[in-house]
């Protein structure tokens, strides 16, 4: 991750992060602000409601009242409480005093609690009404909540009782009004804001009591319903009519008991959460809008300040870059005053004095080099030369001493002189070779296939080399790599002939290729006495060798090849163990993409 | 008491003489059911047996048809009375439909019911008619309360509250001819009641506290003494004197029988006498409210009770020969209604007929004429007093 | 059709209950000629035809040979005197003379012949004689032509019919309005009106409101009115009982083809209490097709509430919605009543509160064959056995009905038992009529069958 990346990372998690915070805190502070808000109209409501509930309550009993003290009332209390009462004199009363009083229900019911006329099912005279002797007086009794039974179903009522008494005798009067959904219509709603009216009149829930609300959508009300019921306390549940959040609604529901304390009916206040989502999601969008200015701004800030920063930076890690791969001469081009131009002007003395070390390392070691290439042809060349002027003196010699045999001392000197020639070309020949190694030429390259042949091409020295066994462990998915097939296979060879010259009782050569990322690696181990650390360390380096014949320009062969391949090439060993050359060579081979 | 001594002797003479006719009108009935009832049992079962009587038949006929059946069927080899092992219960049920008489046994055994009927046409009723009607004609009209009439050879004599009065028809309509002022010495009670009895040329008059004899042939005479007590009835259906509460408007219930002896009969207003069987019998109208029956072993039936405090007894041709006409149950605010019962067997059933007046009946005696009565009626309108003559006649 | 018809037999010589008011100070005597009354039904007729007539109404147009008392004692009619074979079986009717029709054709024993139908043979032995053939003994035959079905009339070709009654149709408009006037010619003498409004298709409210305005003269009035009247000082006349409210169970509903769940629908009515408060206690409850007045052993057929047999009853039933044979499901009953006639709403309505308190679900509504019907049959016949025989044709029983082979009492309480076995047929009540009599109106007397007597009904014209 680069440092603009890292730097643009921590920007936009600091914006994103804050704008976040501050959106998560207003939500939640609008949400709270919400919900009292809504509280606060939700309690007005029921209030309104009660309040409401009550005026009708008084409304019903002075109804009640009026038609207990009217003449009406006096005629039947007297009527029906004879020794023998004529029901049949009074059974439609109750209707029309209902009518004229503006009243739902009314019934006229007799001290012995019969029922003498019900407005609301005539049919009922003589059965007995439940529940009238306690209390004993109404007069000052409330309105109540009762289950009114109709010919074809239930309602809700509001009611409230009077008694009239005439001497011994008693006469109730019901009077009462349907608590519906028409009820509700009286109260003044703030918008955003609705009440319904569930009459819990059945034993289970039941759509069709829900007034003002379609069969499938009050089926969403149930689970509220139900726990008010159970409970017999107020709850809260919140419904989603579509998929859209903004069509939620929150609902508190509100037993209404009846005398028996038993919910009669449920008050649902709904309130919109159109509004609050509304304004939540005008947060979020507004946050979301923000932190992504703010991001913006992160991204413009990341890209200043690694301008700032990070180009320096960078140019200063070019620089290292250049150094690393061998140009000394990189300079950074900062000017800053601060740290950056600080660490820039460090850097460029650095590579000053690095590449002035340079030169002179590399003129010693060129000094050096041509000192030890001097010594090498001096020590190479020595060896046939010496033999070369051994066969002319003895040529001379012959034919100053020996003319007789001179012939054959010519003979034999020129057999000897030439194959002491010959050696020295050979010798040329390496250095020469060594000298000239042209660039490789890159194309695909399957490298288990040049293994194979070079095994194949040293097949018969291996079998008769003190029966060296050859060994591959070859990765069948290696892919191919683009390499200079000639060379390759000539580093090979060569570390094949190093890895049999260690072996001279024989052993095991073991060749082994395999992928690893994006480098293909090749081994050759072998099974020999092994080398020391220091001889690792120069291993590598040419003329050096530990074979006492030899250029030792094999492995130098091999490093350079691997070298100009851009791959790396080293050795593991240990005394005793044998030694274990791994060349790591990149798939690609694109200039300056190799990574070792 | 007094009073129940007089009955059982009575009781026991209707007992005794019966109504044969009513027993034989029954037997073809009897023997039927009795013999299907038989059929249908086991032979000498033992049964309960019970009666009701939803039909018109009278309740001496009723008495005497349960006693027959019982005899019937123990002549027919059922154990009657005795609860046996089957518990068998036999209801005779005495019903009646537009054809006659229908009598229903029902006979349970455990759950199992048989039914079995036996049908009769309905015996004819004692006398011919079949019905009556009240005639009701106008008298005459005054200011003064008219306390009663009496007819008095072609002349009528009128008593009202302060004369007796003596009227002749002239040209259709009555005229006053003579006319005597009743000494009374103290004011009359409230609701002041009076009666008039004539034997010729002379005429009693019995008014709260005083009784005045006086003669009006010639020219009217009166002479009035302090007494209370009045005539009940008269000739062979005379209850007796009994004795007006002074300064009240009924008679106390001290009655002296024809015989001289003292009986004591609820307080009433008025009293009815009619026949049961050859006894003679009264309904008194109670001061109480209830009309009481006298003389007669007959229980008191719901149609008595629904007749006023004014009840005057009649014998006629018509229908069962006695009958009662009844005030309505009213009081003096509103019209009143006179309404004629036939007395049967001592109970009495609405003819269904009644006249109307224009306001209470204030005064309802019997006439000297066999089936005639008079009544007077306040107007409510004018506050004059009619008085009327009311006849039983048997047109249809 | 249900037809809200009122019927008016007065069968014992005792009305029961004739209230009179009269403002004048003399009672008249002597019935004068002359006026029009005005009465109103709630029937609406449509046809002249007397067998879509009222019963009541029809002998005011309409003769028959034969008319009984309230003892049902057979009298001359059109027919002067009759006589028959030792077996009953051949009668005899020797026609009144000079009797003729409204049209002023004659009325021969042909013309009557060919209006006596249901007999083995009627035919017209001469002029004036009609001869009827029975295949049974027939000792009852006189009372019995005295029955609806037994009008003598004349048919013309475009099917009016025409009478030879005391009065004749002079105005006809269907279901709205009649103008019968006297028959001046008419044999039983000429009545005291002029003529009859007849006014059709009023409720019984509407006639209620009337009578006390004094736009008519003879209404029906229900038992409620007929109180508010009777308080009001009017004349009501309440006949006997003979009007039968009855609950029919259709047959092939599957929801009430259970005969358990019939039987306890039957067990849960309490007629006392709709009797006493309802009906204000006119008519009476019952058990039976034919009232107690008419046959006498009413009583034998149970009509006591036993509710706790009605639960029981429920309780074996299966659930509702059970399918309980192949082609037999339980589920919600349905009553039906007659939306004109204001009695049967409330009565309904109290039978299915009852039917609830036993378990059933009974679900009320006005018009249609629903699962249940309130019918309110009127009597036909003052012969039990005509009766019986109507009532099975009215409940669609006439394949099943059988007719008493003997005729004794315990044969006809078969023959009635037998109809109400399968508890098809509830019986509930009788009802009597009730009408109305404005204070013009004079000698109100109907008749056994509910004729209604108008010909010897007087007004009083001047009012009082």
């Amino acid at each position: 991750m680069t440092f603009r990346t890292r730097l643009l990372v921590v920007f936009a998690a600091t914006i994103a992060s804050a704008v976040a915070m501050v959106v998560w805190i207003v939500s939640v502070s609008t949400a709270r602000v919400f919900e009292q808000l809504e509280a606060e109209r939700t309690a007005a409501l029921v209030q309104q409601f009660q309040k409401e509930f009550v005026l009708r309550g008084e409304e019903i009993a002075r109804a009640a009242q009026r038609i207990a003290d009217s003449d009406a009332a006096l005629r039947v209390a007297i009527d029906v409480n004879r020794a023998e009462p004529d029901y049949s004199l009074h059974v439609n009363d109750a209707s029309a005093l209902a009518s004229s009083h503006g009243l739902d229900f009314l019934e006229l019911v007799a001290g012995d609690g019969s029922i003498v006329s019900s407005a609301q099912w005539p049919a009922r005279f003589a059965y007995k009404e439940a529940g009238l002797t306690k209390p004993a007086d109404w007069t000052s009794q409330p309105a109540f909540l009762k289950r009114e039974d109709l010919p074809d179903d239930a309602a809700l009522a509001l009611e409230a009782v009077r008694i009239r008494i005439v001497g011994d005798a008693r006469l109730y009067v019901i009077a009462g009004r349907r608590l519906d959904a028409a009820f509700l219509t009286s109260l003044v709603l703030p918008p955003g804001m609705r009440v319904l009216l569930y009459r819990n009149l059945e034993p289970a829930f039941s759509p069709q009591a829900l007034a003002g609300v379609a069969a499938p959508d009050a089926e969403k009300f149930a689970p509220l319903i139900e726990q008010v019921r159970r409970e017999h306390r107020e709850a809260t549940i919140e419904i989603r009519w579509s998929s859209d959040a903004a069509s939620a609604e929150a609902f508190h529901a509100i037993p209404l008991d009846g005398r028996d304390r038993r919910p009669l009916g449920v008050l649902l206040i709904g309130s919109s959460r159109r509004q609050v989502v509304g304004l939540m999601h005008s947060i979020r969008n507004v946050g979301l809008g923000v932190g992504a200015a703010g991001i913006l701004l992160a991204l413009g800030l990341a890209g200043w300040a690694t301008a700032r920063v990070t180009r320096p930076v960078k140019q200063l890690a070019a620089g290292a870059g250049e150094v690393a791969r061998g140009n000394w001469d990189a300079r950074v081009e900062i000017n800053s005053s601060d740290e950056i131009g600080d660490l820039a002007r460090a850097f460029n003395q650095m590579t000053r004095q690095l590449a002035e070390q340079r030169e002179r390392l590399l003129q010693s070691e060129r000094v050096a080099a041509w000192r030890e290439l001097a010594r090498r042809l001096a020590h190479e060349l020595k060896n046939p030369l010496f033999p070369l002027q051994i066969t002319v003196e003895n040529l001379e010699r012959a034919k100053r001493e020996h003319p007789d045999q001179f012939e054959e001392v010519f003979r034999e000197s020129t057999t000897t002189l030439l194959a002491e020639l010959a050696n020295l070309k050979i010798i040329i020949g390496r250095f020469s070779d060594f000298a000239k190694m042209p660039a490789p030429q890159l194309e695909p390259v399957q490298l288990n296939d040049l293994v194979r042949a070079v095994l194949k091409l040293f097949e018969a020295q291996l079998a008769a080399a003190g029966a060296i066994r050859p060994e591959t462990d070859l990765d069948a998915r290696l892919p191919a790599i683009q390499a200079d097939p000639e060379q390759i296979k000539r580093a090979l060879q060569n570390l094949v002939l190093n890895a049999m010259d260690a072996m001279p009782a024989g052993g095991t050569l073991r060749i082994q290729t395999r992928q690893y990322n994006s480098t293909v690696i090749l081994e050759v181990s072998d099974t020999g006495q092994g080398l020391t650390r220091e001889e690792c360390d120069r291993l590598f380096t040419p003329y050096y060798t530990t074979k006492h014949h030899g250029t030792g320009l094999g492995l130098a062969i091999v490093q350079s090849v691997v070298s100009d391949h851009h791959g790396t090439i080293s050795v593991e060993s240990q005394p005793g163990h044998g030694a274990t050359f791994r060349i790591e060579l990149p798939i690609k081979n694109a200039a300056g993409a190799a990574r070792a | 008491m007094v009073g129940s001594h007089l009955r059982i002797p009575l009781l026991t003479i209707l007992l005794l003489t019966g109504d044969a006719a009513s027993g034989q009108r029954f037997d073809g009935l009897v023997q039927g059911l009795a013999q299907k009832i038989a059929a249908a049992l086991k032979p000498r079962a033992s049964v309960t047996l019970s009666f009701r009587n939803v039909s018109s038949m009278s309740a001496a006929d009723t008495s005497l048809t349960q006693a027959a059946m019982e005899r019937e069927l123990r002549a027919l080899g059922l154990a009657v009375g005795d609860r046996g092992p089957d518990g068998t219960e036999v209801q005779v049920t005495f019903s009646e439909n537009p054809r006659g008489f229908i009598w229903v046994a029902e006979i349970r055994t455990g759950d199992a019911r048989a039914v079995a009927m036996e049908e009769a046409p309905k015996p004819p009723p004692a006398s011919g008619a079949t019905s009556m009607a009240i005639e009701k004609k106008l008298m005459l009209e005054q200011d003064r309360q008219i306390l009663d009439l009496a007819t008095m050879g072609r002349g009528l004599l009128l008593l009202d509250s302060e004369a007796v009065s003596l009227y002749e028809s002239a040209g259709g309509e009555w005229q006053r001819k003579l006319s005597v002022r009743i000494p009374a010495a103290r004011p009359w009670p409230r609701d002041l009641r009076g009666r008039l009895v004539t034997q010729g040329d002379a005429y009693q008059a019995y008014l709260p506290g005083l009784t005045c004899n006086g003669n009006a042939g010639g020219g009217m005479s009166i002479t009035c003494r302090e007494a209370s007590l009045w005539p009940i009835g008269a000739g062979p259906r005379m209850l007796g004197f009994a004795q007006f509460a002074p300064a009240r408007n009924y008679f106390d219930g001290r009655v002296i029988a024809p015989n001289g002896s003292t009986v004591s009969v609820p307080a009433f207003f008025s009293a009815a006498g009619f026949q049961v069987g050859a006894s003679s019998a009264w309904a008194l109208a109670g001061v109480d409210g209830q009309t009481h029956l006298y003389n007669t072993p007959i229980k008191n039936s719901s149609a008595w009770a629904a007749m006023g405090s004014g009840i005057v007894g009649l014998e006629s041709d018509c229908g069962g020969r006695f009958q009662v006409l009844a005030a309505a149950a009213g009081d003096g605010t509103v019209t009143d209604s006179v309404s004629a019962y036939d007395v049967m067997d001592g109970a009495p059933r609405s003819t269904g007929d009644a006249v109307a007046f224009p306001g209470p009946v204030t005064a309802l005696w019997p006439a000297a004429e066999r089936g005639a009565a008079f009544a007077v009626s306040r107007d409510l309108r004018s506050g004059r007093y009619a008085a009327f003559r009311l006849a039983i006649t048997c047109a249809h | 059709m249900q037809r809200f018809a009122w019927q008016l037999p007065a069968l014992i010589s005792l009305l029961a209950g004739l209230t009179g008011l009269s403002a004048s100070a003399r009672a008249e005597t002597r019935p004068r000629y002359g006026g029009r009354l005005t009465v109103e039904i709630h029937d609406a007729i449509t046809f002249t035809d007397p067998a879509a007539w009222p019963p009541q109404l029809v002998a005011l147009v309409y003769d028959r040979l034969v008319t009984v008392d309230e003892r049902g004692e057979p009298h001359p009619a059109l027919a002067a005197s009759w006589q028959h074979d030792p077996d009953n079986k051949r009668w005899e009717f020797r026609l009144r003379p000079g009797v003729k029709f409204h049209d002023g054709s004659p009325l021969n024993a042909a013309a009557a012949a060919a209006c006596l139908k249901g007999w083995t043979s009627v035919t017209a032995a001469d002029e004036d004689v009609v001869v009827v053939q029975t295949e049974n003994p027939a000792p009852d035959l006189p009372a019995r032509l005295a029955g609806p079905g037994n009008v003598i009339l004349r048919r013309g070709a475009d099917g009016v019919t025409t009478g030879s009654g005391p009065f004749r149709i002079a105005e006809w408009q269907p279901g709205r309005r009649a103008l019968l006037t006297a028959n001046d010619d008419y044999w039983g003498g000429r009545p005291y009106l002029d003529d009859i409004e007849l006014q059709m298709g009023h409720s019984p409210r509407d006639q209620a409101v009337d009578l006390e305005l004094g736009k008519a003269d003879l209404v029906e009035l229900t038992p409620d009115d007929a109180r508010r009247a009777a308080q009001r000082g009017a004349r009501t006349c309440v006949s006997a009982p003979a009007e039968l409210l009855t609950l029919v169970f259709q047959r092939g509903h599957t929801a009430v083809e259970d005969a358990r769940l019939r039987q306890a629908v039957a067990l849960s009515i309490d007629r006392a209490a709709i009797h006493n408060v309802l009906l204000l206690k006119q008519g009476e409850s019952t058990g039976a097709l034919l009232p107690g007045w008419l046959t006498g052993y009413a009583f034998l057929f149970p009509a006591a509430r036993d509710l706790d047999r009605a639960r029981q009853m429920v309780a074996s039933l299966p659930k509702s919605g059970t399918r309980i044979t192949p082609s037999i499901t339980l589920g919600r009953i349905t009553l039906s009543y007659d939306a004109a006639d204001p009695l049967a709403r409330p009565i309904a309505e109290r039978i299915a509160l009852n039917a609830r308190e036993a378990g059933v679900v009974i679900q009320v509504a006005a018009g249609g064959p629903l699962d249940l019907r309130l019918a309110r049959i009127p009597l036909r016949s003052l012969d039990p056995e005509q009766a019986l025989a109507a009532y099975a044709s009215a409940f669609g029983m006439t394949a099943t009905f059988k007719a008493p082979t003997v005729p004794s009492p315990e044969a006809r309480f078969e023959a009635e038992q037998k109809l109400l076995e399968d508890g098809r047929v509830v019986p509930l009540f009788h009802v009597p009529q009730i009408m109305g009599l404005g204070p013009r109106v004079r000698n109100w007397n109907p008749e056994p069958w509910g004729d209604w007597r108008l010909a010897d009904v007087w007004l009083e014209l001047r009012r009082p």
